[in-house]
């Protein structure tokens, strides 16, 4: 009779969806190539070509300047041209369904389409609708695939290889539930070897999750390699009514005094932009350790990396 | 007077499943003498290697009449059945408008007029399915309503439910749960577990079933109404049921083809289609319900038929609504789901017949039993449904019957075919094409 269905695994190579569905080899090749970008524009070199005479245009259901400038940044400076479709003033307000939609962008004559959604799967759904590229810019609390490539280029960088992860161990304080990036970033990390712990209190880290989970920050922050300090929505807190913005502070910041129980080699990552106050204090806001900056700055050239992987047949 | 004669089957009746013809009039059903040929006015439909018995009847289908985006016709839903096995159905209220009153409840009624299947319309429990004020169950119950629910919705405050099981035992009707704890699932698109932490999606835990389950038969504890509880889903729910019959509280119970089926793994593909309300539950669960589905811990097999036109399913998982269709494809997915639990030490041919006997029992004849408790007449005497279980099917979009399409089984390799159908004597259904009054 007819099996089991298992549907957890499944590939498909035009697109850039999840880390769940690269190998250990597809990232190891992704950041090497961000690599040359990196070196190449630190040389000065501005004008790259692998995307000429083609046109990226972003599907973006959900507000996001930085994500959707990187991108651009990538694609422009790759060659391509770069649309953005305003959801706002489109037929998508008056309940057009994302099929329509999306098949319309196709229509146009896009190269690929980045798609940023608040619900989970849509980047996923529209792949399949679709014979052109997508690539994942975040879905809902899903995962955020590109933010882990450029992590992943920032670690490299940091360590000379990605080698060095091996064995360590990560923290992910703050709304882990809640986060794509978390997701996408920590099933990176593992597969280098390193080990992710989860850090929050019980509105935030799922017992559901098989990771380890700690409720205080203070009983992990001398022995953990890297920080990642998850950022925190005010508005979303506050929306906990069994939660409150102090004693999250207390209990789960990033402060001063607890950056200096850090290992020495110990470093900081956060995916921007910064709750100054909340996550973290202003000391640590300014750290040296603090790679936020180097995210944000690989982040472009990642995402230069996975653009020209999709489409400048390289 | 128009006479089917089905020859050479395996007949599910009373004794078990024996060999035998089946005579099927618009009155009832026979066996022939031995010897006695069909008359030349007679339809026949040849039985050899099937299985017949009694019609199925679906406890559970949302018509969506009155409704406004076009999900489903009564002629579409007719189809569905018939190609389902389905003589009766029992319609749900929540339809835009609700049925929760008599003018509303008659003109419905109208809408299902002259159909080969008989629709059972349901009425809601509360004005608008607003869970606050109980419709007037008598009035209703005057205009023939017996099936009373607020279903797609919980009824949340106690008291109401509780004035609503009084009724239901004072009238003889039935009250209808769905079981949800409304601010447990707040926002939930999943099953809540280890699939759900995985996609980032927000889950609906089987706490939110069970904690109203535990809450409803409590209630009936003393007042003894007519409690159905649908679309069980939860192992809390299956103790607890187990704890009722125990201290001998009154209910009945239902389970859906897919959640014997499938499990919350399918939601990784983000496949709308696989968003329904209960959510589609882990490996673990389904087993535990097949298993109680099997014991007779939970009565009967019921659809949850949730037709949704296709721009509705084509937005995220967020915004789809919940729901699949399911008359067509309940004998399959149900013979499938309890054959994977076949012990290997049974004849392939005994364990199908453990099924099949199985099948009869949840999808026509205790559907029948709890219905005809409230109706107080006998439900289609004279409609049967021929299966055949061994044919492997893989439904394509083109075979739905349904105006909608959002069904989980496109594709999907199952097993068993509803091959014929005779309603009231007259043949709807023959070697799975529509006949008749059918098509």
């Amino acid at each position: 009779m007819v099996s089991d269905d298992n549907n957890l695994q499944s590939t498909t190579s035009k697109d850039f969806l999840a880390i769940s569905k690269l190998t250990k080899r597809d990232l190891q090749d992704l950041v090497d190539k961000a690599l040359v970008y990196q070196a190449r524009f630190k040389d000065g070199e501005r004008s790259f070509k692998e995307l000429e005479s083609h046109s990226v245009v972003s599907l973006f259901y959900e507000n996001s300047t930085r994500t959707r400038m990187s991108f651009e940044r990538a694609t422009k400076l790759l060659g391509g041209e770069f649309a953005y479709f305003d959801i706002a003033s489109s037929s998508v307000a008056k309940g057009e369904s994302i099929r329509d939609t999306a098949v319309v962008l196709e229509a146009l004559g896009f190269s690929a389409v980045v798609v940023r959604h608040f619900s989970e799967g849509v980047p996923h759904q529209v792949a399949k609708w679709l014979e052109i590229p997508v690539l994942n810019a975040g879905d809902g609390c899903h995962e955020h695939p590109s933010q882990a490539v450029g992590d992943l280029v920032t670690l490299a960088e940091r360590y000379g290889s990605l080698d060095a992860l091996y064995g360590m161990k990560v923290a992910f304080v703050g709304d882990v539930g809640h986060s794509r990036v978390a997701r996408s970033v920590s099933l990176a990390l593992s597969m280098f070897g390193a080990t992710s712990i989860f850090v929050g209190p019980p509105e935030m880290v799922p017992a559901a999750t098989k990771v380890e989970t700690f409720r205080e920050l203070d009983e992990v922050v001398d022995e953990v390699d890297i920080a990642y300090m998850l950022r925190v929505q005010k508005e979303r807190l506050m929306e906990r009514e069994t939660l409150d913005v102090v004693s999250y502070t207390k209990r789960f910041q990033l402060n001063d005094a607890r950056a200096a129980r850090m290992k020495k080699e110990a470093v900081i990552m956060h995916p921007g932009p910064m709750n100054v106050g909340v996550e973290v204090d202003s000391t640590v806001s300014k750290a040296i350790d603090l790679l936020a900056p180097a995210q944000v700055r690989n982040g472009v050239f990642a995402r230069m990396s996975i653009l020209s992987k999709l489409l400048g047949g390289a | 007077m128009s006479e089917t004669w089905i020859r050479g089957g395996t007949v599910f009746g009373v004794g078990g499943l024996k060999k035998a013809d089946l005579v099927v009039t618009e009155v009832g059903a026979h066996t022939p003498n031995e010897g006695v040929n069909p008359p030349a006015t007679a339809a026949v439909i040849d039985a050899r290697g099937l299985y017949v018995g009694p019609a199925f009847v679906d406890l559970h289908t949302h018509s969506r009449i009155p409704g406004k985006d076009g999900s489903e016709s009564p002629e579409s839903l007719s189809r569905a059945a018939i190609k389902g096995g389905y003589g009766s159905v029992v319609a749900m209220a929540n339809t835009d408008p609700p049925v929760d009153h008599v003018a509303i409840l008659e003109q419905t009624k109208k809408r299902f007029d002259g159909l080969p299947i008989q629709v059972i319309q349901g009425a809601s429990v509360t004005i608008g399915r607003q869970g606050e004020r109980l419709v007037d169950m008598v009035a209703l119950k005057e205009h023939g309503a017996v099936f009373f629910s607020d279903d797609g919705d919980v009824i949340a405050s106690a008291r109401v439910m509780r004035r609503a099981l009084e009724y239901s035992r004072d009238l003889n009707v039935l009250v209808a749960e769905h079981a949800q704890d409304s601010e447990l699932a707040l926002g939930g698109v999943m099953n809540e577990g280890e699939i759900s932490y995985l996609l980032g999606v927000q889950g609906i835990g089987e706490d939110a079933e069970s904690i109203v389950v535990a809450r409803d038969l409590e209630l009936n504890r003393k007042i003894r109404g007519n409690l159905h509880l649908m679309h069980l889903s939860a192992l809390g729910s299956l103790d607890l049921l187990k704890y009722a019959k125990a201290s001998g509280i009154p209910f009945s119970s239902e389970v859906t083809p897919h959640h014997l089926l499938i499990s919350d793994s399918e939601l990784a593909t983000f496949d709308p289609n696989y968003k329904v309300n209960p959510p589609l539950r882990s490996k673990d669960t389904r087993m535990a319900l097949r298993s109680a589905l099997r014991e007779g811990l939970i009565d009967a097999v019921a659809t949850d038929h949730a037709p949704h036109a296709k721009h509705l399913k084509e937005r995220s998982i967020k915004e789809a609504p919940f729901g699949l269709i399911g008359l067509q494809s309940a004998f399959a997915a149900t013979f499938t789901a309890m054959m994977q639990d076949v012990s290997f030490g049974e004849e392939e041919e005994d364990s199908i017949d453990t099924v099949i006997s199985l099948i009869f029992r949840t999808m026509s004849i205790r559907p029948r039993e709890i219905l005809q408790k409230v109706t107080q007449s006998e439900m289609l005497p004279n409609s049967y449904v021929v299966l055949d279980p061994t044919l492997e099917v893989s439904q394509r979009e083109s075979d739905i019957a349904s105006l909608s399409k959002n069904s989980p089984y496109i594709d999907r390799k199952m097993h068993g075919q509803v091959v014929s159908l005779v309603l009231g004597g007259k043949v709807v259904l023959e070697n799975c094409e529509l006949q008749g009054e059918g098509a």
